[in-house]
């Protein structure tokens, strides 16, 4: 049982954006995928979606082989994703937004509205249920992408950059939020640059560059990485 | 209450069709013609508005689709003597089919909207091709239906049963709209037309989903072609495969609201008024294509000061899905 990354390649005319990447989430597990701009993070997470098919290599969803299979099935088979870029439904409601996901599960409709109004609640927009998506605001907007893709009631959730933008006291709401996702048997993939989240809520990290994989470890291995010092974290305080 | 009681919207569909028909009984025979077209228009519009307004693909094919499904149920019924609503499922089978085609090509893979809208316009061409030069080689003068009284293959000597036959159409389209725009398939639609990306991501077989919806809304306009086969009694493909159906089409929805249930009624009723008015131009004025000049900015005018149409001045907070 886990989402499994063997060996994923993916090329873009010429530049090599994945290199032979392995990745393994387990159930219940938090995974951080960070690296700089370009480093292959959201590429990681279009393979594994489904969005963009891979070169090489293959995607494995609890042991059944996914390489193959478009988004949509991978999103009826467990696999969620919310947009870093936002990909709100603009003229349709929040909560009809939502609907959509949970249809993905629940055919009959008073029944996906209530998974619907339940992942609302979750992310904090319940009250914002019958406003037009296109009214919400940036930070609204990223809580309506998890809200939808918790509506599809996935086993594996990747958040390319959910945090961001927000201030702290909501990243705390947020990760306590993560958390408890993780705490339900969800495993979680986060794309994040915001490296006092990445230290406080995932168990493992991942470094991407260039495309290949830097150094993967716990976060403490990681903060303590020379190489990934010198790629990525250099100028950085490390933890944040 | 409503809210409540769902199944009390599909009373609005029975609540208009009876209101038509009572309506019908005091207007003036000359009439009976303008209120035929209604129904056509309104119906074959509602057939589109799932496609073009619902999922947000601009066909150009479903004018044709009406042509088809009169041209071929009126040769059928008159060549081979088959029934004209039997005809009109053969009809439907084979507009389905061509839709179908259509669909994947379209879908297959993701393409543009003006790619879509294109390859839309040339199947129609084509088919309208097809079908004339069928009248040259076999139907020169058109094909022409007896006029008989004959209920069950749709003809009437009085002309507002095609009415009520229509209004009937209508009345059924509208609580399918009703079905969809509440249940999982019309949110899967309305996610595409919103976003395509977004959509896939959420489970949407976006691809499988606007083949459905243009092949049941391509067999289900060729079921007006039928009405109008019965109705017109003389069928040209100059006439019935025309693109001013199309056109008529795209300035009812347009005008009365895309995406919205009332919309192609309530732009319907307008376009045939309007239509009327311009047919009782003075020929020097009304011959020439002036009923096109007249659809055409009308189209203009709803697109620049009513982008949610007649229906969106009364409904601005609602948008398109749902209800």
């Amino acid at each position: 049982m886990a989402l499994v990354a063997e060996k994923v390649s993916k090329r873009y005319s010429g530049l090599l954006a994945l290199d032979s990447v392995s990745l393994e989430l387990p159930p219940g597990r938090i995974l951080a995928l960070i690296g700089p701009n370009g480093a292959g993070k959201s590429t990681m997470f279009e393979v594994l979606s489904g969005m963009r098919k891979a070169d090489g290599g293959k995607v494995v969803l609890d042991g059944t082989d996914v390489t193959e299979l478009p988004p949509w099935q991978r999103c009826r088979l467990g696999i969620a994703r919310t947009f870093q870029v936002v990909r709100p439904l603009a003229a349709m409601t929040v909560l009809d937004n939502v609907k959509v996901g949970a249809f993905v599960r629940h055919h009959d409709a008073s029944e996906a509205e209530a998974v619907a109004r339940e992942a609302l609640e979750q992310v904090g927009l319940a009250d914002r249920a019958s406003q037009l998506a296109r009214s919400l605001t940036l930070l609204q907007r990223k809580q309506l992408e998890v809200a939808r893709a918790l509506a599809t009631q996935p086993r594996y959730l990747l958040l390319d950059e959910c945090f961001a933008g927000l201030r702290a006291a909501e990243q705390d709401v947020s990760m306590q939020l993560v958390r408890r996702l993780a705490d339900q048997g969800l495993g979680l993939i986060l794309v994040e640059h915001s490296m006092r989240i990445v230290m406080r809520l995932a168990e493992e990290v991942m470094v991407l560059h260039h495309g290949k994989k830097l150094a993967q470890g716990t976060p403490a291995q990681i903060a303590k990485n020379p190489d990934v010092r010198a790629a990525y974290l250099g100028a950085r305080d490390v933890v944040g | 209450m409503l809210d409540h009681q769902p199944w009390l919207r599909y009373l609005q569909p029975v609540v208009l069709l009876i209101v038509a028909i009572l309506v019908a009984q005091v207007v003036p025979s000359r009439y009976a013609n303008a209120l035929v077209l209604f129904t056509l228009y309104a119906y074959i519009s509602i057939c589109w508005n799932f496609v073009g307004g619902l999922a947000g693909k601009l066909s150009l094919a479903h004018g044709a689709f009406f042509g088809l499904g009169a041209y071929i149920s009126a040769v059928l019924f008159v060549d081979l003597g088959v029934p004209l609503l039997v005809g009109g499922v053969i009809a439907a089978a084979v507009v389905a089919i061509f839709a179908w085609i259509m669909s994947a090509i379209a879908f297959r893979r993701r393409i543009g909207a003006l790619y879509f809208a294109l390859l839309t316009l040339a199947f129609a061409y084509v088919l309208l091709e097809l079908v004339r030069q069928y009248e040259i080689a076999y139907k020169l003068l058109g094909v022409h239906l007896p006029l008989v009284d004959d209920p069950l293959n749709l003809i009437f000597l009085n002309k507002f049963n095609s009415f009520y036959i229509g209004m009937v159409m209508v009345a059924i389209a509208l609580a399918v709209w009703i079905w969809v725009s509440r249940h999982r398939f019309g949110y899967m639609l309305a996610a595409i037309r919103e976003d395509e990306e977004a959509a896939k991501a959420l489970g949407v077989n976006v691809p499988s989903v606007l083949t459905v919806t243009m092949v049941a809304t391509a067999a289900a306009t060729s079921f007006a072609g039928v009405l109008a086969a019965g109705y017109l009694l003389s069928v040209e493909a100059n006439f019935v495969m025309s693109f001013e159906w199309m056109n008529i089409v795209l300035a009812v929805t347009l005008v009365g609201g895309l995406g919205r249930m009332y919309g192609p009624v309530v732009g319907a009723a307008f376009i045939t008024i309007i239509g009327e008015i311009v047919r009782s131009l003075p020929q020097s004025i009304a011959a020439g294509g002036i009923s096109t000049i007249v659809y055409g900015a009308l189209v203009l005018l709803a697109a620049t000061l009513l982008p949610s149409g007649i229906v969106g001045i009364a409904r601005r907070d609602r948008e398109l899905v749902v209800r």
